[in-house]
């Protein structure tokens, strides 16, 4: 475990969800399934966040707020799709306003599906990022090591 | 206290007079929305009193400019951007009014797209239900089977999935063209046990009817 | 007189748990107009009826919104009925409420607890989860999912609840009350929360029913309606059916409506659970709706009521399928309740009309 993972803290954005992902999420934190006990934090600050939950199939106006949200982010950062609409789309890949997945507008690196999906899979998810946080801090410290 | 619903037609031109005497008679607006159909829009006004749910149908053509109701019903201005948004329908005199970014998009006036497939899929239904009615007509008046039983048929494949549909018409034309084939064969056979001119008048006659056969079908495409 | 400064409010914001946006115009502290933007959830799935038959769009309505799903897949499955002329069992009429009623309990701790995180009490928040979580697993033994039911289908249900599962059932609710009991007392009667709720956002009987709203945010201020009280479906077999009224109009009487609403709905299942009539629980419906057929249905959803319209065609596709949600309804009343408060009251505000975006935009 690296230092950038050992308490993780997360921002949470619904992006055209129906909301099931979205309060499963916050299920995730709650006593049900405890994510806090793993030192998962939802803060609403992107510069205090380390992971980025997005939940839903991004509509056109939302992509914009999708990429701003990523963009404020400081590395290192791990982007998880919560929910088969952000995987894919899910049942609203071919409506006219969808674009079909949070990949379309930002670099996902953890794929959680399900319908709505279930707070063991997001846990599930959460630690599969922290793996690649720390992969990712590891990566940017060589390169600062290397630059001397 | 019971509960009913209707469906009553109302014209264009009393909507605004309709809303000030259901405002002033104390009913309860509900919502207002669009319909797409073969001539234009149809907005379905819903006003609720004492259980009473009172739909009223307006049908106007895409280009009617449309009084908006949210002066006398402030809840109203949400659904007339809406149907500005999503039918391009013209509302004047909104109250709170987006003028067009109410929701954005990515194409103008979506819901009135209709994919090729789905008009296909509808007209195909209006000539089943149209087959249906003629054959009912027919039979009242006592006709032979069978047109009726190819009806039917036609009837069962329009209801089928489209995909076994298919299937079942590939294996219809296969048969066809064998009983066809099989009839060729017969017709040979009969032809050279013919004389031999008479048999040369009667190909010349099968080659003419095949030519107009082809160019009845060309000239209906 | 102090200068007027715009405050941009969301999309992204901790106490939001759905995407709207706010120009807030503010004057030192109070709000003195506020420009709602909303249109972040806008999927157009009402389109998708021309590529989905009637028994297939019933998984669509339910993903309108996960929290009010049930009572999304209860109207559209009542709306076909109606429109295709499909009489259901009496004990499918049950079983729906039954759903119905937990899905209105859970939606409303749900509530609560986002309503607590919004003037700052996080371990409320933590505590009406924490019982929610019990009426999920209610959920998940008898139905299989958790947010998604897909339990309901046009001309009944999917799955039968037995003796066995119901008497659990029963003991859970029992069991939930007194736990429920001790957060209603501190969510009423305490002084902070009381400071931070009484007075505010006050929207009178006269205003309410000029804007026409709907749900518990109108009965908080006088407006008897309710669709429960028209008696249909298994609602007609209930010995009394009373709406809670609250006569104040502000957020403290918003919040105590939807306590007592919670209390309502655990004895409004026990009794059907006595009552329950054995039978059948789906009756087969073949065929497509006729063309040119139509057919309006209303339903009290959480939040309120609920309008469902749907249009025939001749074909298994419906010609049109629309839901009027009752935030819509209540997004005037939103307007109208934000103008003069504190800034450190839109939180509040936005939060007692239940805002459920995704159902409004579909």
């Amino acid at each position: 475990m690296g230092y950038a993972s050992k308490s993780p803290w997360v921002i949470h954005y619904d992006g055209s969800s129906c909301n099931g992902c979205d309060i499963e999420v916050l299920a995730t934190l709650c006593p049900g399934f405890d994510g806090e006990r793993f030192g998962v934090v939802n803060t609403g600050n992107p510069k205090h966040a380390d992971i980025f939950l997005v939940t839903g199939s991004v509509n056109e106006q939302n992509i914009a707020v999708v990429k701003e949200i990523y963009d404020q982010m400081v590395e290192p950062k791990v982007v998880v799709a919560c929910g088969i609409c952000a995987c894919t789309g899910g049942v609203f890949h071919d409506c006219y306003n969808v674009i079909g997945g949070v990949d379309k507008a930002i670099p996902v690196d953890v794929y959680a599906p399900g319908c709505a999906v279930r707070p063991e899979s997001l846990i599930d998810a959460i630690v599969e990022g922290v793996k690649v946080l720390d992969e990712k801090a590891a990566a940017l410290k060589a390169a600062k090591k290397g630059g001397r | 206290m019971g509960f009913r619903q209707d469906f009553e037609p109302l014209a264009l031109s009393e909507l605004h007079g309709f809303a000030e005497s259901r405002r002033a008679e104390g009913w309860r607006y509900v919502q207002t929305l669009a319909v797409l159909t073969e001539e234009g829009v149809d907005l379905v006004y819903s006003f609720m009193k004492d259980g009473h749910l009172a739909n009223s149908v307006v049908s106007i053509g895409r280009d009617a400019v449309v009084p908006s109701i949210s002066d006398l019903f402030l809840a109203a201005f949400v659904f007339e951007n809406e149907i500005h948004d999503l039918f391009g329908v013209t509302v004047e005199g909104i109250a709170i009014d987006f003028e067009g970014s109410f929701y954005q998009l990515a194409n103008e006036a979506p819901m009135t797209i209709l994919s090729p497939e789905q008009a296909a899929a509808r007209e195909k239904a209006r000539k089943v239900a149209a087959a249906k009615a003629a054959k009912a007509a027919k039979e009242a008046g006592g006709a032979s089977d069978a047109p009726a039983a190819e009806g039917g048929l036609e009837a069962k494949l329009a209801a089928m999935d489209p995909e076994k549909a298919a299937k079942v018409r590939a294996a219809m034309e296969a048969k066809a063209k064998k009983e066809a084939a099989a009839k060729d064969a017969e017709l040979e056979e009969r032809l050279k046990a013919m004389d031999p001119e008479k048999a040369a008048k009667v190909r010349a006659a099968m080659e003419a009817k095949a030519k107009r056969a082809v160019s009845a079908e060309e000239g209906g495409e | 007189m102090g200068k007027a400064t715009v405050i941009p409010f969301g999309p992204q914001h901790p106490v939001l748990p759905e995407p709207l946006h706010l120009d807030l115009v503010v004057e030192d502290e109070t709000v003195v107009d506020c420009m709602p933007q909303i249109g972040f959830v806008h999927r157009g799935l009402e389109k998708l009826v021309e590529t989905r038959d009637y028994n297939q769009f019933i998984y669509i309505a339910e993903r309108i919104c996960g929290i009010c799903a049930m009572g999304h897949s209860l109207g559209y499955a009542e709306t076909v009925e109606e429109l295709m002329g499909v009489e259901v069992p009496k004990r499918a009429e049950y079983l729906r409420v039954i759903w119905h009623e937990l899905s209105r309990i859970h939606s409303h701790l749900l509530w609560l607890g986002l309503a607590a995180d919004a003037f700052g009490f996080e371990s409320m928040f933590m505590h009406c989860w924490r019982l929610r979580e019990r009426i999920l697993d209610i959920f998940e033994k008898t139905t299989g999912g958790r947010v998604i039911l897909s339990v309901v289908k046009v001309g009944g249900v999917a799955r039968d609840i037995d003796a066995g599962q119901m008497s659990e059932i029963l003991a859970t609710l029992e069991g939930i009350k007194s736990d429920y009991g001790a957060l209603m007392r501190t969510l009423l009667t305490d002084s902070s929360i009381k400071n931070r709720t009484v007075g505010v956002g006050a929207i009178g009987y006269d205003d309410a029913v000029a804007l026409s709203m709907v749900g518990p945010f109108a009965r908080a201020s006088a407006v008897n309606y309710d669709v429960r009280s028209f008696g249909r479906g298994a609602y007609g077999d209930l010995a009394d059916f009373q709406p809670i009224l609250d006569n104040q109009g502000d957020c403290y009487a918003r919040v105590k409506v939807r306590c007592l609403e919670v209390l309502q709905s655990i004895d409004i299942i026990a009794e059907l659970a006595a009552k329950m009539p054995a039978g059948d629980i789906a009756v087969p419906v073949k065929g497509s709706p006729a063309d040119g057929a139509q057919a309006s249905n209303v339903l009290e959803q959480p939040r309120g009521e609920c309008y469902y319209y749907a249009r025939g065609n001749g074909t298994k596709h419906l010609d049109r399928m629309r839901m009027r949600t009752p935030t819509s309804q209540n997004l005037a009343g939103m307007a109208t309740a934000l103008k003069g408060c504190d800034l450190a009251d839109v939180n509040m505000i936005i939060l007692t009309i239940d805002p459920c975006i995704s159902c409004t935009e579909r």
